[in-house]
């Protein structure tokens, strides 16, 4: 297909639409490149834009995706055009390192629906990094550190405890 | 930003927060976990009931199994950690996810001393372990259970590399292939052979690398060598051998693409058989290696060394010269000294441009005059021509051994601050960066630095780390000014005294240093 222009509409659960190039979001989303594989043969011949139900994601959430998309799959905003947003310093080893690490610089909410989001989407890139990124706000915390940090409740038993602390004893 | 989910959260009214991590699902839990190193992935069962087994399961869906954590091993009896190991490979097996990379270490703890009584019967577990990853199309396979003392050798049955396989990387510990038949069809495609602490025969060697056409890599560490060893190979690109045992009578190496050669230890002289024999020098035959890129060459911290019987330690110089980056060790250049009957045992190394120096303390007792104890290394640098040396690395001993430290200062008096001086000069002429690690600021540390800063006029840089844990925190200050006194080649070269968690210079390309590493330091 000749237009490279070509556009797709990606609604978010709250009913929101985003506008996205088809060829970088079908790079980036295994999901809606499916979706729209799908679609295709009903709209060969149209120049009628797609419009894809996303119905697990929020506008809110949808949005960071997209900006997250369109600055990794989207060939010529990596390679040549100016950016006031990416600073890489001489010695980082992937020009987006620091685009990445302030993408997931947010609160948990976020960041656990940034996971949510890039697995049903199916974001691999996307996946990884914000997998990492909550795996780091474990690391190096105490046990309720990590309780408090993510409001996750102690069920255990007394008995229950002690038990995992000395099959585990190990590790603390 | 925004934080869109308050809402939601807040008509539950709770005090608590929703636990939105606990509910994810149990695949993107286990992603998350498998991002954390296992101490910390297994520290998260004691959050809740929901994290209980989370990270032995997150470990079960991976394609890596590394079970090498150091605690791991050796923070528990072994019989839990073998117990937690062939759980993992169980739920492994029924997950049914692809297996790439076994990585297993066992270790006795170290209060048990002797043995623990059940310790033998893991035998059978850790061949099971073996055979599982083998069969289940496992590339790498690395296990050692050499740290559990109740097998000396543990013997792999004979089938379990017959058939062909996916292994390309083995490394095992403690385990040996005597039993295996060589050569052997499941051995095939191996590109890295690592054998620790164990009986290695010359016809062991030479099976191997007739069963491993594409073997790149191999390592022998602390085995047992036979009396002659001859490795041939056309493809081996890099050769360790690490603290063997010293039976040796020959050792020959004919491995024209080899890029790398680390021999540590004492491969050069030939234990007596019996104790009224003289120990003699081991012959060295080492064929042309035109790709050899790098070369590690020490002798420290292997016990006692011999003038006599390490006389073929020079030749090793001599295989080694056209590398462009070398660890070198002073008790090799003390071996080089003696044996130089003539300035004719010194080549020059036309290539090297990194050179690393491991410093021992001088051994008791010194058979040379006090101030001659730097000669063997101001010798060296006036006898072998080093026409691009760039950078240069001298590593102090770790601990403030005899000779070295300020506690030995009375000797310092007595050697007085004469400069080390040569017979002919020398001028490092490339010579741009200078880093000493384990920098004490004795007089004698300071003679050997001012050495080579009157001779490296081109010195852009130098780095004085301190040793890791002194008792008292080094003072840098006073160091600093001593150093200030020193002579410099320019005004302009930078220098700094640092502690080792300050420095960010380049390090050498051999950072791993044999003799300070545990599993090498001789009792």
């Amino acid at each position: 297909m000749a237009s490279e222009k070509k556009v797709v509409f990606l609604r978010s659960s709250d009913g929101e639409a985003f506008e996205v190039s088809e060829e970088v979001i079908s790079a980036a989303s295994v999901t809606i490149k499916g979706m729209i594989d799908e679609e295709s043969p009903s709209r060969a011949d149209t120049a009628a834009t797609t419009t894809l139900a996303i119905p697990n994601v929020t506008a809110a959430t949808l949005s960071r995706v997209l900006h997250y998309v369109n600055k990794h799959f989207d060939a010529a905003a990596v390679v040549g055009r100016p950016d006031d947003y990416i600073f890489c310093a001489p010695g980082d080893e992937h020009p987006l390192a620091r685009f990445d690490d302030d993408f997931v610089d947010v609160d948990n909410d976020t960041l656990i629906d940034l996971v949510h989001a890039a697995e049903y989407l199916h974001i691999k890139k996307l996946f990884d990094l914000t997998c990492k990124a909550v795996a780091d706000k474990l690391k190096g915390r105490t046990i309720d550190q990590i309780r408090e940090t993510f409001g996750i409740v102690n069920d255990y038993t007394v008995e229950e405890e002690v038990e995992v602390y000395r099959e585990n004893s190990w590790a603390f | 930003m925004e934080s869109h989910h308050s809402s939601k959260t807040s008509n539950c009214g709770a005090m608590e927060e929703e636990d939105r991590l606990s509910s994810l699902p149990d695949d993107l839990l286990h992603a998350i976990l498998r991002g954390l190193p296992l101490k910390q992935a297994v520290r998260t069962s004691a959050l809740s009931r929901r994290w209980a087994s989370q990270w032995l399961r997150a470990l079960a869906a991976s394609r890596v199994l590394d079970l090498t954590d150091r605690d791991f091993a050796r923070g528990q009896p072994p019989a839990r950690a073998a117990a937690t190991v062939s759980r993992c490979l169980r739920l492994h097996a029924e997950h049914g996810a692809p297996l790439d990379v076994l990585r297993v270490a066992l270790a006795s703890p170290p209060s048990s001393g002797a043995a623990g009584p059940s310790d033998g019967s893991f035998g059978r577990d850790v061949v099971g372990w073996i055979a599982a990853a083998v069969r289940r199309g496992a590339r790498e396979v690395e296990v050692d259970v050499l740290h559990l003392t109740a097998f000396l050798e543990l013997e792999l049955p004979g089938d379990l590399f017959q058939v062909r396989n996916s292994l390309e990387r083995v490394a095992l510990g403690g385990l040996s292939l005597r039993a295996v038949p060589l050569p052997a069809a499941g051995l095939a495609g191996l590109r890295s052979l690592s054998l620790s602490h164990a009986d290695v025969t010359d016809e062991a060697v030479r099976g191997i690398l007739a069963s491993c056409g594409a073997l790149e890599s191999l390592s022998l560490r602390s085995c047992s060598l036979p009396t002659s060893v001859s490795i041939a190979s056309e493809r081996l690109r890099d050769l360790q051998l690490l603290g063997c045992r010293a039976v040796l009578q020959e050792l020959r190496v004919a491995a024209l693409a080899l890029e790398s050669l680390t021999l540590y230890g004492q491969v050069c002289w030939r234990e007596p058989e019996q104790i009224w024999q003289e120990a003699y020098p081991v012959f060295f035959d080492f064929g042309n290696m035109p790709a050899l890129r790098d070369a590690y060459l020490s002798h420290v911290g292997c016990g006692d060394y011999n003038i006599v019987h390490d006389m073929a330690y020079p030749y090793l110089y001599y295989v080694v010269a056209h590398a462009r980056i070398l660890t070198l060790c002073s008790i090799g250049l003390l071996l080089l000294y003696q044996h130089g009957w003539d300035e004719s045992a010194f080549r020059e190394m036309p290539k090297l441009e990194e050179l690393q120096l491991l410093l021992a303390s001088p051994p008791e007792p010194c058979f040379y005059r006090s101030n001659e104890d730097q000669e063997h290394v101001s010798s060296f640098f006036m006898l072998t021509p080093l026409p691009v040396l760039q950078r240069l690395f001298l590593r102090l001993p770790s601990d403030p051994g005899y000779g070295w430290s300020s506690s030995a200062a009375a000797r310092d008096e007595e050697t007085d601050d004469a400069d080390m001086t040569l017979e002919h000069e020398i001028v490092l002429g490339q010579l741009t960066f200078i880093k000493v690690v384990n920098f004490r600021g004795t007089r004698r540390e300071l003679r050997l630095l001012a050495f080579f800063l009157k001779r490296a006029p081109s010195l852009e840089q130098l780095v004085l780390v301190t040793p890791e844990e002194e008792e008292a925190p080094a003072d840098l200050k006073a160091m600093r000014e001593r150093v200030s006194e020193l002579q410099r080649p320019r005004r302009e070269a930078r220098v700094s005294v640092c502690r080792p968690k300050e420095d960010d210079s380049p390090n050498h390309a051999h950072t791993r240093i044999f003799h300070e590493d545990d599993e090498y330091i001789c009792d």
